[in-house]
């Protein structure tokens, strides 16, 4: 019975022999497909740790190119602040392009996390993706500051500035000019017109003109041709003389009518070097200085300023387009009004402050101010001012006008309170003691063009003591003056009986002084450097 | 009696079945293990999959970390060492146009093409390098470096490594394993 009972034994046996073999296959491939597939998962970890690193330095690379250093702190970038400090991207982020790299894509994020006077910390997040797979890494970046001063422009050491190469500078009347200028064209002089220098004892007046000297009568000159002759220190003519339209040597005084210093001029010291005295004919370029109205009227909340008494407008719509119309800096109700920088109202966050006391009348001016409008000194607006800090600049949208009988006076200068209205004394253009200056820029938003009417223009009689800087024509007429410098595109010039050096202008008027600080980018703090897994 | 005699002449009539078992078991046998033979030699390819992969997965790893060393002006090719012609380095931007082209690059190395043949070191300036994978398989690796500027940003260096089988003598187009990263002119970030 046993052996008849074993019938299909070796079936069975090879269906289990079989059975286990494939089991065993079976374990061994799954085990093998999920190695290579947490193997796969390896490399696409690694490859969106290669991207997750790029976005670090993508980031690394617009912070150091588009963000200011200035930047407050607990600013984020491309992102927001989440409640624990951090920053969340956007995505695309905000410069507009998806950061993509390696068939992988990621955003990144920056939040200023520490504010130095020498350095500044970033913490840097980017999140990359490649094929489902996400890595996040972070790190503190490290950027150190350091400042460097730009000198003020030029221009300023100039007295008188024209940047319009195809215009002849003219003076009018029998105005004399005694100034160091800069005229980028020519210069032409008619009647009894003259350069005279300041300090004929020990000439110093430079006169530089890029194109010619155009001198029409016998009575026009630059330099005294007296008896005495009184020279000027330096004639620096680039296009040459012409004497009522003829050719003329300029060094030959007598012929050409320009009286500059000699070695046989008793009065004159040669300083040597650079800087000769005399005749020279030496091409120079100096460039005016851009105006950036745009610029300065973004920096301030101009429509919503804060008085402690009275109101002046700045501007009436939140918009740069001479909303305001014709002002006065001087003679209005008594008014002290602060402009923030932008909505935030507190102490620090200023642009500037305007005040104006009828009772001394005595203008109180500090910081950069926008007034989105035209200036008009008319008759009876006189009064003085005063500057805290480095000075104040002013930007008048628009243009400025002066009429007569008007004043106004810089620190140190008196007024005189009684037709014809005047300043007398001297300018204390020292901020340490008290002094300090205005300066005042045409924006001419209205592009006026031509010098009748000029962008700023005056008339009558009247003296006004700012530092002067015109997009367009500066133009006077009768005795009416400006006495600090002027830097202009084109000039009409009367008669300038005081005039005062202002080299260093106060901060954010076009070409002055800046101090901009740079950040070098790339120091890691250690110990900062983290991913995880997303 | 006679019923019962018929059924032990069946019962004693075994006569060939043991045959038929046997062949029916071989049948089975050979089937099972064919197919088993078969999951076998396919494991085999995909170990060895893997282990190219992994090979080539390191030599890109290592060729990429090279770079987040270097100075930022330190990351350029040697222009000798950029192959012409129809080499893979030159030909893979028209089949993967994410791979950069052989020309445009960032050049200025003088690392000599001979330095770049069995290196002992990952060399940051050769275009081409031939390794020997710790596998005994032979290995190029192909590193392109391009300039780049991100919206807002300034020029960042971007660093593709591309590795690649040599059979026989002849770089293959199979691309084995890539990395891709890019390095800002902080680079490296001082520690």
């Amino acid at each position: 019975m046993l052996v008849a009972d074993e019938q299909g034994f070796s079936l069975i046996l090879a269906l289990i022999i079989v059975l286990a073999l494939s089991i065993t296959t079976a374990g061994l491939t799954e085990l093998v497909q999920s190695n290579e597939h947490a193997f796969g998962r390896d490399r696409t970890e690694e490859r969106a740790f290669n991207v997750a690193e790029a976005g670090l330095n993508d980031a690394v690379s617009y912070l150091a190119q588009s963000v200011s250093s200035s930047t407050e702190l607990g600013t984020a970038v491309n992102g927001t602040i989440t409640a624990s400090g951090t920053c969340t991207a956007a995505d695309p982020y905000a410069s507009g392009s998806p950061y993509s790299v390696d068939n992988g894509s990621g955003t990144w994020c920056a939040v200023k996390t520490n504010d130095g006077t020498t350095v500044d910390t970033w913490k840097v997040y980017s999140t990359a993706t490649v094929n489902g797979v996400t890595r996040n890494v972070a790190v503190e970046l490290a950027a150190n500051k350091t400042t460097v001063l730009v000198q003020p422009s030029g221009v300023w050491a100039h007295g008188f500035y024209v940047a319009d190469p195809t215009y002849c500078t003219s003076l009018v009347g029998t105005a004399t000019m005694e100034l160091n200028a800069y005229i980028a064209g020519n210069l032409c002089l008619t009647g009894t017109e003259q350069i005279e220098d300041p300090t004929p004892a020990k000439p110093s007046l430079h006169l530089y003109v890029g194109g010619q000297v155009r001198i029409s009568g016998n009575n026009a000159s630059a330099g005294l041709k007296g008896p005495p002759v009184r020279p000027i220190y330096q004639a620096d003519i680039v296009g040459g003389c012409l004497k009522d339209g003829v050719p003329k040597t300029c060094s030959s005084s007598g012929a050409s009518h320009i009286y500059a210093c000699t070695s046989s001029s008793l009065q004159c010291v040669d300083n040597g070097g650079t800087d000769p005295m005399g005749y020279i004919q030496s091409a120079q370029t100096l460039t005016k200085p851009p105006i950036d109205a745009a610029g300065i009227y973004s920096q301030g909340d101009w429509n919503h300023p804060v008085c402690s008494t009275g109101s002046f407008t700045f501007d009436n719509n939140g918009t740069r387009n001479t909303s305001v119309g014709t002002f006065h800096l001087v003679g209005n109700p008594d008014f002290n009004c602060t402009v923030y920088k932008d909505s935030s109202h507190v102490a620090g966050n200023e642009e500037g402050t305007l005040a104006w006391s009828n009772a001394t009348k005595t203008l109180t001016a500090s910081g950069t101010l926008y007034i989105d409008g035209n200036l008009a000194f008319t008759g009876g607006d006189i009064g003085k001012y005063v500057t805290v800090g480095q000075g104040a600049a002013i930007y008048v949208d628009g243009t400025v006008s002066v009429s007569g009988n008007s004043a106004f006076c810089a620190p140190g200068r008196s007024l005189i309170a009684s037709s014809p209205y005047g300043c007398t004394g001297t300018w204390n253009t020292d901020p340490s003691s008290g002094g300090g200056g205005i300066s005042i820029s045409a924006v001419n938003a209205g592009n006026v063009t031509g010098c009748s009417p000029a962008a700023w223009s005056m008339s009558g009689n009247a003296a006004i003591d700012v530092i002067t800087f015109v997009t367009g024509c500066f133009s006077e007429s009768g005795t009416s003056y400006v006495t600090g410098p002027v830097t202009t595109d084109q000039a009409v010039v009367a008669g300038t009986p005081d005039h005062f050096s202002y080299p260093d202008p106060p901060p954010d008027t076009p070409g002055a002084k800046q101090e901009t600080t740079a950040s070098a980018w790339g120091s890691v703090v250690p110990s900062t450097w983290s991913q995880q897994t997303g | 009696m006679r019923v019962r005699l018929i059924i032990d002449r069946i019962h004693r009539d075994e006569s060939g079945s043991m045959l038929i078992e046997l062949l029916m078991a071989m049948v089975f046998l050979a089937v099972g293990v064919g197919a088993l033979m078969s999951l076998y030699a396919s494991t085999v390819v995909t170990m060895r999959h893997a282990s190219t992969e992994g090979t080539a997965l390191t030599l890109a790893e290592r060729q990429i970390e090279v770079y987040k060393t270097l100075p930022y002006d330190k990351i350029k090719l040697s222009s000798t060492t950029i192959p012409g012609g129809s080499d893979p380095y030159v030909t893979a931007n028209a089949s993967d146009s994410t791979i950069p082209a052989s020309s445009g690059q960032v050049t200025g190395g003088s690392t000599s093409s001979s330095l770049c043949t069995s290196p002992s070191q990952a060399m940051p300036e050769c275009a081409t390098q031939t390794w020997t994978g710790p596998d005994g398989l032979a290995y190029r690796v192909d590193s392109y470096i391009v300039s780049t500027t991100p919206a807002g940003g300034r020029a960042l260096k971007e660093v593709t490594v591309v590795v690649r089988r040599v059979e026989s003598g002849t770089v293959t187009t199979h691309i084995w394993s890539r990395a891709t990263s890019d390095f800002d002119q902080a680079n490296p970030p001082q520690i």
